[in-house]
């Protein structure tokens, strides 16, 4: 079938979701899934140069732009959408089921929008939709998580429509491609992706929020929010150098974060953070090589980071809890949830014949060949130290270490399904890059498997490992410890409310102290308006209408007289 | 009830064998580095064994940080609780 009228593939998922939020649970559940396939295979049939274009309001929106910068996006967006759905199987909940597909809609819509008004509106959508996954775990933390997580995003999509608005003022124009840093329109877009990328200080609604959604909205989350803003990132501002060291900061301060926190979700949710910051750095550098390498990055990050959360995901469904505290010895009872976890640590560490390895050398060999060295020793840091809280870390507080005694059941059939295809795909695009390479942005003249690059990434991890070994052994590994450790948000979460709180608490003493000089303030006020206003008040006063019409008449002869001796 | 089935990990030898395992890795891969020639982008790869060295003292550097780091950051789990 040929299709000669084509649109953007996210309005496929919207559309369906009007349908879906009707139907009874086990059509719900295949139509779910039907969304994502159908609209992969739709993406599948797109070229790139296909557009789609509506003149309004003297702007020219464009609804579908597909190069292979958006292919990329698009494919993995619906791979992960698929997966994380066959991963919520196992719940009936229908609010959960819509937002997330118009949440991954959103995502894949955006990614195909050529120009930034149609961006916003995605955006915006992304934004709105995925707080319902926060809130799905209806508890009282997870409401106020996702108020914050509301308040931020909004504020990206506020920024980033005073950006658009001023860029499109200032270039008559709304096209979204290059846009740089130089304008103050550039400076508000690339603050409203920074947000959304979870760039350093502004990195915290990531780890306040997506620990507080369910198992499997956490799932979804990881995929879409962070790589849809690498992506606008990757569009507009590929080059701008203040990346690069923004993504090396990335890469380095979420590790120490990550080896003290105890819940595992969080210590994911930092790890999340640190591989964003090689994509950023690939966006930074910007060549040919670099962004290939971030495209490349994202796509196997958002497979092995999901098979990541999935496998917590299963823990804290049959355990209600993925505090490291409370976790140990689980892999007796959940053998194949452990398996899945492990290959994606291995994924995530980039090991040799695993996905990430495949990615982050690409990535590596740019910052290198650049002559960013010292960007390159913070990366390779990076790389060793996701190794250890994301590699060894997880497996080994939730899996193994000091035996909790907890014998949960195996992870439900749907979930064990979405985990084994995942970890089915991270192995396969590390055994066999080349079909990854053959859908990357740039042709690709990288072999990851030379002998120097295996041999020098497994002696990075393998002594990472003995290192761990070494700190346990001695004594040195920092416990598990059921503890808050605080981060940005307590910026808004202690000091500005306690500031209001200051703040209306003097206000309301200064009142109550001078009550009698504010009552004679009030009472002089209050006579002031009723001398002028009140029942004889001059202004008050009604006049019959000849009074009125005389006073008009009055004015007019007095105007004419002016006009005629003026 | 539970029936308690002994484990291969359960036993501390065969942790130490695990142990011992990584550690022979670890010598053999340090071993390898005479053997291949170099094409190093950043001056420091072509040391010896730097990826070795590197990756073994940054993650001490990280734990040491991190031990500061708790003594600065961490707070009781209820910490915004109330």
């Amino acid at each position: 079938m040929i299709i000669d009228y084509m649109t953007n593939p996210g309005l496929i998922f919207l559309f369906s979701a009007v349908v879906i939020c009707w139907m009874p649970l086990n059509w719900r559940r295949c139509f779910t899934l039907l969304i994502p396939i159908i609209t992969f295979f739709y993406i599948i049939s797109l070229n790139p140069g296909d557009t789609q274009t509506i003149n309004y309001m003297g702007y020219e929106f464009v609804l579908l732009r597909v190069d292979k910068l958006s292919l990329v996006w698009g494919y993995i967006f619906c791979i992960a959408a698929a997966l994380g759905i066959i991963y919520s199987f196992h719940q009936n909940d229908r609010i959960q089921d819509v937002a997330a597909i118009i949440y991954s809609g959103s995502a894949v819509g955006a990614v195909f929008a050529g120009d930034l008004i149609s961006l916003f509106i995605f955006w915006e959508f992304t934004a709105i939709s995925s707080v319902f996954l926060i809130w799905a775990s209806r508890s009282e933390s997870s409401y106020y998580a996702g108020l914050r997580y509301l308040v931020i995003q909004l504020s990206s999509g506020l920024i980033l429509l005073a950006g658009v608005i001023l860029w499109a003022h200032s270039n008559g124009q709304i096209a979204f491609n290059l846009i740089g840093i130089d304008s103050l329109a550039g400076k508000l877009i690339f603050l409203a992706f920074g947000i959304k990328c979870a760039f350093p200080l502004l990195h915290n609604w990531l780890q306040d929020s997506y620990p507080q959604s369910t198992e499997s909205g956490t799932v979804i989350l990881s995929a879409f929010t962070t790589k849809l803003a690498v992506y606008a990132l990757a569009r507009g501002f590929s080059g701008t150098e203040e990346l690069i060291f923004i993504g090396a900061t990335m890469t380095a301060f979420p590790i120490f974060f990550a080896v003290i926190e105890n819940d595992l979700r969080k210590v994911l949710a930092y790890s999340l953070n640190n591989q964003l910051g090689f994509m950023v750095v690939g966006v930074g550098i910007g060549t040919e090589l670099s962004l290939n390498g971030t495209a490349c990055h994202a796509f196997v990050h958002i497979l092995y980071k999901a098979l990541l959360f999935m496998s917590m995901g299963a823990v804290l469904h049959r355990l209600g809890t993925t505090k490291a505290t409370e976790l140990g010895g689980l892999y007796k009872s959940m053998p194949l949830t452990t398996v899945f976890c492990i290959v994606g640590a291995m994924s995530i560490s980039a090991f040799p014949l695993f996905s990430g390895f495949v990615a982050k050398s690409m990535i590596l060999t740019a910052a290198a060949g650049e002559g960013y060295w010292g960007i390159w020793l913070v990366l390779v840091m990076g790389s060793a130290g996701v190794m250890h809280h994301s590699g060894i870390k997880i497996p080994y507080f939730a899996f193994f270490s000091h035996d909790s005694g907890k014998r949960p059941k195996e992870a439900p059939t749907n979930m064990l399904i979405a985990m084994g295809i995942t970890a089915i795909l991270c192995i396969y695009f590390g055994v066999y890059p080349y079909t990854l390479y053959s859908i990357l942005p740039y042709p690709v003249d990288f072999s990851p498997y030379t002998f120097a690059h295996v041999i020098t990434q497994l002696q990075l991890l393998m002594f990472s490992i003995l290192a761990f070994i070494f700190l346990m052994k001695v004594g040195t590994y920092p416990p598990e410890v059921a503890s808050t450790n605080l981060d940005t948000d307590i910026l808004y979460r202690k000091f500005i409310p306690k500031i209001l709180n200051w703040f209306s608490k003097s206000i309301y003493t200064i009142i109550s102290k001078n009550q009698i000089l504010s009552d004679r303030w009030l009472e002089g006020f209050v006579g002031l308006v009723k001398k002028y206003h009140g029942l004889d008040g001059v202004l008050a006063k009604t006049h019959p209408a000849g009074f009125m019409v005389s006073c008009v008449v009055g004015l007019l002869c007095i105007y004419l007289l002016l006009y005629l001796f003026g | 009830m539970i029936r308690k089935k002994e484990r291969w990990l359960d036993k501390k030898n065969n942790i130490d064998k695990l142990i011992f395992g990584v550690f022979v890795c670890c010598v053999l891969l340090l071993i390898t580095d005479f053997f291949y020639e170099k094409h190093s982008q950043v001056f420091v790869e072509s040391w010896f064994g730097f990826y070795c060295f590197y990756g073994f003292i940054i993650c001490c550097v990280v734990v040491f940080g991190c031990k500061l780091m708790r003594k600065l950051l961490m707070r009781r789990e209820d910490f915004y609780d109330n």
